[in-house]
Order: structure tokens, then sequence, then C-alpha cells
């Protein structure tokens, strides 16, 4: 039961509709102002924002770390490729491909169903045994399904292409796609979150011990939550293989995980709020550093670049972050709930100082933190 | 397959075990005293690689080269120690792996801007090359070089952890921290020292790894870090005998798929061994020898 007292839903719908119109404005003024290259630095931040959200349902409510959701985008993006490349191309491009892969094409809404169906599915199936093991194991298990994965596209040729580019998918990840995934991943994401599940499994990240005692059944949660993660992860990976047309799995790999793990923590993991500014702060600085890299002029000064400046700042940013500010920017609090706080909190500071004015030092009470 | 070929088979595993034996326990005795995944293990074999390179460059002989790199490779590691890991202490392991892929990220940036995106030379002395004909079987020295230093490394540490007040400490700590501080034992030395231990190990198993490869490059941790990791999850995650049994079951693994694979599913061989691991944790979630830890959050 929340503080505020109404429904798990209305909070949700309500912190859903405060992002989204956020999101929606920074799509707008984007889709407005944007030169053609910015506007495609925004499509990618906001195919990653999907992305970034998809990890927080598991990882950020359940503390639980994953690696494998990077493979459940390397699903999604695999699996659109095969069903939406048009059959004249396949046969040049897969020519060894089962008929039923070949001599078939589903289009984009096709594809992102299928993609949903089986990302799920997979996950459903390494989630089962995996999620059973112990908290560590489990990070563990998830780099095993990354790993294989990896294998996997590299070796099944036939199929992928190995390490050969996987060209000539159409470009059917259109900004409207693109935006309207995010928001909805949001919805998805909040409900979740604020859900009697999401509340339980939030639980079981402080105290797993604890959260068993009071009856949550974290297995069965998890499970859920994993699914539901991977699934959305996977139309992540559908829209980032229609928007760049192109990809190769060690596109798949740690420099993928790494970037969206940080978009999560730098916003602060557990919160919906979080996910989507660390995704807005984290691409801007991606993008700036990139172009720092092809280095930059300032009046007539050309300042050579230097490629591997992004990794180098983006390790320290973390460290950085990491150190002083643990929970992210954003913290635990949500957007909708940390402005009615301020005000309260203000409120609370000015009576505190009011009654301790008032009371001798024997009377006084201390203020909970959280008053 | 005869006799003979299945000999040269089990030394070319016991060779490339080792290496992993190396790496797995390094990443083992940070994990079980500090509680830390570190990622950023396969940098050290980098900075190794590039201590290597840079001696090489310069003429000097291998035999100063080689205690260089290791020492690089401990001193990099107590760097790291204090400048990201200290100030994190007690937070989760997740907060933990997750700064240590900042490290790792942090470094492979550092190797990219101040050294060179490109594969750098590293020319291995000829008589790591050289083959050592014993009967009929065939023996690269490196191989027999990495098996002896191994073998002499795992038994210099068995007895320091055995005999000296630290080595004991370090053990104590690896199984329950908290008791091993109010005994006395001071985290602020023990973590440098474990670090320090792993570092060194990590830097042994660098001389052999980027002599086999005879190139360095700035993403060249990825692939041992990996195998460490895979070879102490084998062992039993926090174990340290566990991580050497781990690093030999993973060389052993790999050299049999590589064998026994027929060539049409070779390309596989990754995923079979993957899948092979998987299959045993769910039979033995804890690894084959469990560590006697207290659990952690």
């Amino acid at each position: 039961v929340s503080a505020i007292g109404d429904h798990w839903i209305a909070r949700a719908i309500r912190g859903w509709l405060l992002l989204a119109a956020l999101v929606g404005l920074a799509a707008g003024l984007i889709e407005l102002l944007a030169t053609p290259v910015d506007e495609s630095v925004a499509m990618s931040a906001f195919i990653d924002m999907t992305l970034v959200l998809a990890l927080q349902i598991f990882f950020g409510n359940s503390g639980v770390f994953s690696f494998g959701h990077t493979a459940f985008m390397a699903i999604g993006a695999y699996t659109s490729g095969l069903l939406t490349v048009p059959v004249a191309l396949k046969l040049v491009l897969v020519p060894d491909a089962p008929s039923i892969l070949r001599d078939h094409e589903t289009g984009f809404i096709g594809a992102i169903a299928i993609a949903i169906i089986l990302t799920g599915l997979v996950a459903f199936l390494f989630g089962v045994p995996i999620l059973r093991l112990p908290r560590i194991a489990i990070g563990i298990s998830t780099l095993g399904i990354l790993l294989i994965t990896n294998a996997v596209l590299l070796a099944a040729t036939q199929i992928t292409r190995g390490a050969r580019p996987f060209y000539g998918v159409p470009a059917d990840s259109t900004p409207a796609w693109i935006v309207s995934t995010a928001v909805v991943a949001i919805l998805i994401a909040r409900l979740f979150r604020e859900s009697p599940w999401g509340l339980e499994l939030r639980a079981s990240r402080e105290d797993e011990l604890a959260a068993t005692a009071m009856g949550v059944n974290v297995y069965r949660i998890r499970l859920f939550a994993w699914t539901l993660s991977g699934m959305l992860t996977g139309v992540g990976g559908v829209l980032y293989a229609n928007y760049l047309t192109a990809f190769s799995p060690d596109q798949f790999y740690f420099s993928i995980t790494f970037q969206i793990v940080v978009m999560l923590i730098i916003g602060g993991l557990s919160t919906v709020t979080g996910a989507v500014a660390g995704t807005i702060l984290v691409s801007v600085l991606y993008e700036f550093l990139r172009r720092l890299e092809n280095g930059f002029s300032i009046a007539s000064l050309h300042v050579a670049g230097h490629v591997g400046l992004t990794q180098l700042a983006i390790g320290w940013l973390v460290i950085i972050v990491l150190i002083v500010r643990r929970d992210g920017l954003f913290g635990r609090w949500e957007l909708d709930e940390l402005i009615p706080r301020l005000v309260t909190q203000r409120h609370a500071i000015r009576r505190g100082q009011a009654m301790r004015a008032a009371t001798s030092p024997e009377q006084q009470l201390e203020l909970p933190r959280d008053a | 397959m005869n006799t003979t070929e299945i000999v040269q088979q089990i030394i070319n595993a016991l060779a490339l075990g080792s290496i992993y034996a190396l790496l797995a326990l390094g990443l083992a005795i940070v994990f079980s005293v500090m509680g830390v995944i570190n990622f950023a293990h396969g940098e050290l074999v980098t900075i190794a690689g590039y201590v290597m390179f840079v001696l090489t460059e310069h003429g000097v002989s291998w035999w100063a080269i080689m205690p260089a790199a290791v020492i690089a490779a401990a001193l990099s590691a107590v760097a790291m120690e204090r400048i990201a890991f200290r100030p994190v202490r007690g937070a989760s392991v997740t907060t933990m792996l997750i700064t240590s892929f900042a490290v790792s990220s942090f470094l492979q940036g550092c190797f990219l801007v101040f050294i060179s995106p490109r594969p750098e030379p590293v020319p291995t002395p000829n008589w790591m090359n050289e083959n050592l004909q014993i009967g009929s079987f065939q023996i690269q020295n490196v191989q027999l070089a990495t098996a002896g230093v191994t073998a002499v490394a795992l038994f210099l540490l068995v007895n320091y952890f055995k005999r000296f007040r630290s080595g004991i400490a370090m053990r104590a700590a690896a199984e329950d921290f908290e008791t091993t501080r109010l005994m006395g034992a001071r985290a602020n030395r023990l973590f440098p020292a474990a670090f320090a231990l792993s570092g060194a190990l990590a830097g042994i198993a660098a001389i052999f790894w980027v002599g086999r490869l005879g190139t360095v490059e700035p993403t060249l941790g990825l692939d041992p870090v990996l195998k460490a990791f895979i070879a102490t999850v084998i062992g039993g995650f926090g174990s340290l005998p566990g991580a050497v049994v781990g690093g030999f079951v993973l060389g052993g693994l790999e050299v049999g798929f590589a064998a026994f694979l027929p060539g049409s599913v070779l390309d596989f061989q990754t995923a079979f061994v993957l899948a092979c691991v998987i299959g045993l944790f769910l039979i033995r979630p804890q690894g084959l020898i469990p560590a006697a830890t207290v659990e952690r959050a």
C-alpha cells in the first residue's frame, strides 16, 4: 500500500503519462528541428530506451544482473532479418537456409510478433533452470547465454551468414514505430514495477530471505519478469535490425551490453524514470564523445581526435557514479513521486525546525528521514 | 585415433589447462576475498602484454621481460583495487561487477588512446616455439614451460596459503570475511595482497598467452577473462582449488571437442563446451569443488 493510498494501476498510469509526455515532446522537437544526422542519433537513442527499459524490468526490479539480454536482442534482430528480407534477396543472402525460412517473408508486424514469441520462448526455457540458482550464479549463467548465442550466430552460417554482415533488411523501423515502442515500453515497465508482483520482486531485491519468509515466490516472479523483459528486448532487437538494415554477430556482444547497462546504472536502475533519463543522458554523452573522437575544430585550430576516448570517458564516468551516487541520478524515486516529495520534504524540514525551536532538548523527537 | 595421438592431446590439454588454471585462480582469489567478480582481470593480461611489447622493442632480454610483466600486472591490480574497488567496498556483488566492467572499458580506452588500436607484435623467443622430441611425442617448449611454471606457481601458492600468516588470513577471509576481520586481519592490507596475487598470476598467464599469440591489442583481455570465468564456474565459484581444477577441465573439454568433433560441427565447438558447462551447472550448481563461503548478498 503506497503512502498516497491510490491504486497501483492509477499510479503507474500517472507516472507513464508524465514520462510519455516528456518523451513525446522530445521526439516532436527532434522531428521539427533536428538535422537528419541528429535525428538518426536520436532514433538510436529511442531504440536503446526500449532495450534499457526491458532490462530495467528484470535487472532493476530483481537486482539480478543479466548478460543474457544482449542475446535476446540478437535473436530478435536475426529473426526479423530472416523474416523481413524479400525472398528474392534471400536466395542470394542465405541460399542454404531451410526453405521455410528462405522462401517466405512476413513483413515487419509479423516479424515483431514472431520475435516476441520466439524470444519469450527462449527466455522462458533458459529461465526455468537458471533462475532457481543463487543470485550470483544467475548472473554468471546469463553470461553463458550470451556466449552460446554468439557462438551459434557465428557457427550457423547457413542461416545467419556467420561473421559476415547480414544485410538488405528493409528499413521498416520508422521514427513513429521507434518512439511509440519506447512509449509503450515505459508503460509496460511502469505497470510491472507498480504491480503487486513488481513490489514483491523489489522486496526480494532488498532481502531475498525476508521476502521469501513473507510468502513471496521469488523464483516464479523472477521467471515472469525475465520472460517479459526478454520479449521486450526482442522487440528492441527487431527495431535495431530494421533501423540499421545491416548487422553482424559482433554487434550483439560485450560493447552493446555495457552500453545498455551504463544507461540504466547512470539513471538509476530501480526506477523507470532513471532508465529513461539515463538513456537520454548517456546517448547525448556517447554522441558528444564520438564527435570528439573524430577530431574537432575551434576557430582555425584543429584538434585531432583519438579512437578510444568514448570507452575511456564512459568507464571513468561509471566508476565515479558508482562511488559517489551508487543508486544513480534518480535514486529510488520516480519522477511523479519525486515532485510531491520535494514539496513535502521542504514542509517537513520547516516543521522540524519549528518543533526544535519550541521544545526542550529532552522532548525533541527525531523525525524519520522519509517523513 | 591411436595411443600416441591421445597422449599428444592430453599434453595439449594440460598445457592449455594450466594457463586457464592460472587465470581462473587469480579471478577466484579476488572474488572469494573481496566479493568482486573482476571483469577487468583480462586487462591485466593486456597490460603485461604491452610491457612485453615495449621491452622487446628495446631489446631487453626475456629473462628480464618475464618478471617485469608479472610485476607490472601485480602493481596494476593493486592500483585497480585502490582506485576503483576500495571506494565501493561492501556494495553488492552486482555493483562491483559493474565497477569492474567500467574499469575494463576505461583501460581498453586507455590502450586505444595512449598506445594503439592496432595489434602490436611481441616476437617470442625462438626457444618457445621449438619442439622437444620425447620418444614419439612432440612437445612444444612453450607447452612444457607453461605446465612447469604453473606447477611451480601453484606449489608456491599452496605453501603461501598454508604457512604464511597473510596466506592463512586470505583463506580465512575467503570463507568468512567478517570473522577474519574480527580476528585482527586488516582489510586494507588483505585486499591489496589478494589483488597483487591475482595480478601476478595474470602476469604469468600473460607471458604464455601473449607468447602463443605473438601480438597484443587493446581487446586482448576479453578471451582470457571469459575462459577464467568459465573455469571458475566449473570448479565452484569462489573456491580456490576449484578454480585450478576448473581450468584443467576447461582445457580438457576444449582440446577434446577440437580433436573428436567431426569437421562439419567443429564450428560449434564453443557452443558445445558451454553447453557442457551449463549442464554441469544444473547438476552441481555449486561447481565441482564448492566454496565454503558464507552466502553473500
